[in-house]
């Protein structure tokens, strides 16, 4: 029975994102509970989580964290997507938290980018790309507005395919497309347990927590298994290896 | 022996510019590098399909890519780290095999310890990783591998799809006689740069008994006259062999 429907594939294609409620209540509260191991602040008393730390506080192979992707909807949605039996089953989903800062000021990031791209402190190797297909940003706990949720650029997955047909996927430095309109972005909100699913090549970004509660997402990249014989390919149909988005 | 020409002629000249010039002085094939090279396929406003187009449209084959150096050493801090160097040399073979190429061509780091030990290991980890191709490693001054007794104590502990990448002008620059290592890996030898065409005739005397029939890559010095040079260079190889 698939997860998916038309509908969600259709705006997928149009959006490059797609939001879904996936985690069970016990899955929400078992990763909650891992990510709580590795926070030094009181769970009971939100004063302590501002700017409190750390952005990655137990690892992505925590059972409980790993559980939100393989024991969960998540994987297999993917796979609708780019294709059954397609995607590399070794990722994880990285905890990335965004804890309050007890300041007011918030606004809408201006400018996104697209990830796997070098800075000279990310771990990316100079005159690489880190290439997936699929992007899943999951919230544990819920993101309220100004509560520095996963932020996207909606169909900025479709000019990224048309601009690399004709420039090296290496000609964007740091990810971030310079002196392009993209349009507004679009944060997302919602409840504990949900996900966001989102093409490899669509421009986001985060944001400032201006919210009382941690943004407590954990984010997978997904890969085809075929990813090395297909990195450099930027064909007319930029949906020519997501089988899942032809049926 | 398949004739080839590199850019190495003309380093300033883009791809396009570059093809028509090895078309026009009559080679049917080229080599691209990496870096220090215009020509090379990584260029911000060329993707990979456009690098093909461009094959497709002057006819010819693409015989081989220089890929960047296996150091062991990040390149904007020149800290010692063999993975991340690795992961870009992976990202060079594959560009490779995007463009149908089944072998890749690498020099070593410095001449140290740490650097030859992080070129066998690196080696052999990349000819793991990525099974359908063959690594031709060359030579230059000042790094790990520069002369034959450097090819001698690498060579026989690497996977057999590691090669030699026979450069005379490299191996002349260090006293090395490069008939000497043909003689010593003839069928050990991946490819051939040929410095300049005076001269070799030994040297493809030997690679003729040795049944050699890879690519005889014409690699000169940069010229102001890249098409007469290229030209010339073809018509006296080809009269050699």
């Amino acid at each position: 029975m698939p997860h998916l429907t038309a509908a969600d594939k259709a705006f997928f294609r149009d959006n490059g994102y797609l939001v879904k409620q996936v985690l069970t209540p016990e899955q929400i509260r078992a990763a909650q509970r891992a990510l709580w191991e590795g926070i030094p602040a009181d769970r009971n008393d939100p004063q302590t989580w501002i700017k409190a730390g750390p952005r990655v506080p137990v690892p992505a192979s925590h059972p409980a964290i790993r559980a939100t992707l393989h024991d969960s909807p998540v994987f297999e949605m993917a796979e609708e997507l780019v294709g059954a039996g397609t995607l590399s089953p070794n990722a994880s989903p990285g905890p990335h938290l965004v804890f309050p800062t007890g300041e007011t000021d918030w606004s809408l990031p201006r400018i996104g980018h697209l990830d796997g791209y070098y800075t000279p402190t990310n771990g990316v190797a100079q005159g690489t790309v880190g290439i997936f297909h699929v992007g899943a940003t999951i919230y544990v706990e819920e993101v309220e507005a100004r509560g520095a949720g996963f932020t996207v650029w909606p169909g900025s997955h479709r000019y990224a395919a048309e601009y690399f047909r004709t420039h090296s996927l290496l000609s964007v430095e740091g990810g971030v497309f310079r002196d392009t309109d993209l349009g507004p972005g679009l944060e997302i909100t919602g409840p504990a347990g949900m996900v966001c699913l989102w093409h490899g090549q669509l421009v986001h970004s985060g944001s400032k927590n201006c919210a009382a509660r941690i943004r407590m997402a954990l984010i997978a990249r997904l890969a085809r298994k075929d990813l090395e014989d297909i990195r450099f390919e930027t064909p007319d149909d930029m949906w020519e290896h997501w089988e899942g988005m032809r049926a | 022996m398949k004739l080839s020409l590199s850019p190495s002629l003309c380093p300033k000249l883009r791809l396009g510019a570059f093809l028509a010039l090895a078309k026009e002085a009559g080679f049917a094939a080229v080599e691209l590098c990496r870096t220090e090279s215009e020509s090379s396929p990584v260029h911000p406003e060329t993707s990979v399909r456009m690098v093909r187009d461009q094959f497709k449209a002057t006819g010819l084959r693409l015989s081989g890519f220089n890929i960047r150096p296996l150091t062991g050493r990040k390149a904007d801090s020149d800290e010692r780290n063999l993975g991340y160097n690795l992961r870009q040399l992976e990202w060079d073979i594959h560009l490779g095999r995007a463009l149908g190429l089944k072998s890749a061509n690498l020099r070593g780091g410095a001449r140290t310890g740490e650097a030859r030990s992080d070129l066998r290991s690196g080696v052999q980890q990349l000819l793991r990783r990525i099974p359908d191709i063959n690594l031709n490693l060359g030579s230059a001054p000042g790094t790990a591998l520069r002369e034959l007794a450097d090819y001698q104590a690498l060579i026989p502990c690497l996977d057999p799809r590691a090669r030699v990448l026979l450069h005379t002008g490299a191996l002349e620059a260090t006293g090395e006689d490069p008939l000497r290592v043909a003689q010593v890996f003839g069928r050990r030898i991946g490819v051939v740069h040929l410095h300049q065409v005076q001269g070799c005739e030994a040297l493809l005397r030997h690679l003729r008994q040795v049944d050699y029939c890879g690519e005889l890559v014409v690699a000169l010095a940069p010229s102001a006259e890249p098409l007469a040079a290229a030209r010339q260079a073809r018509a006296d190889l080809e009269r050699l062999l």
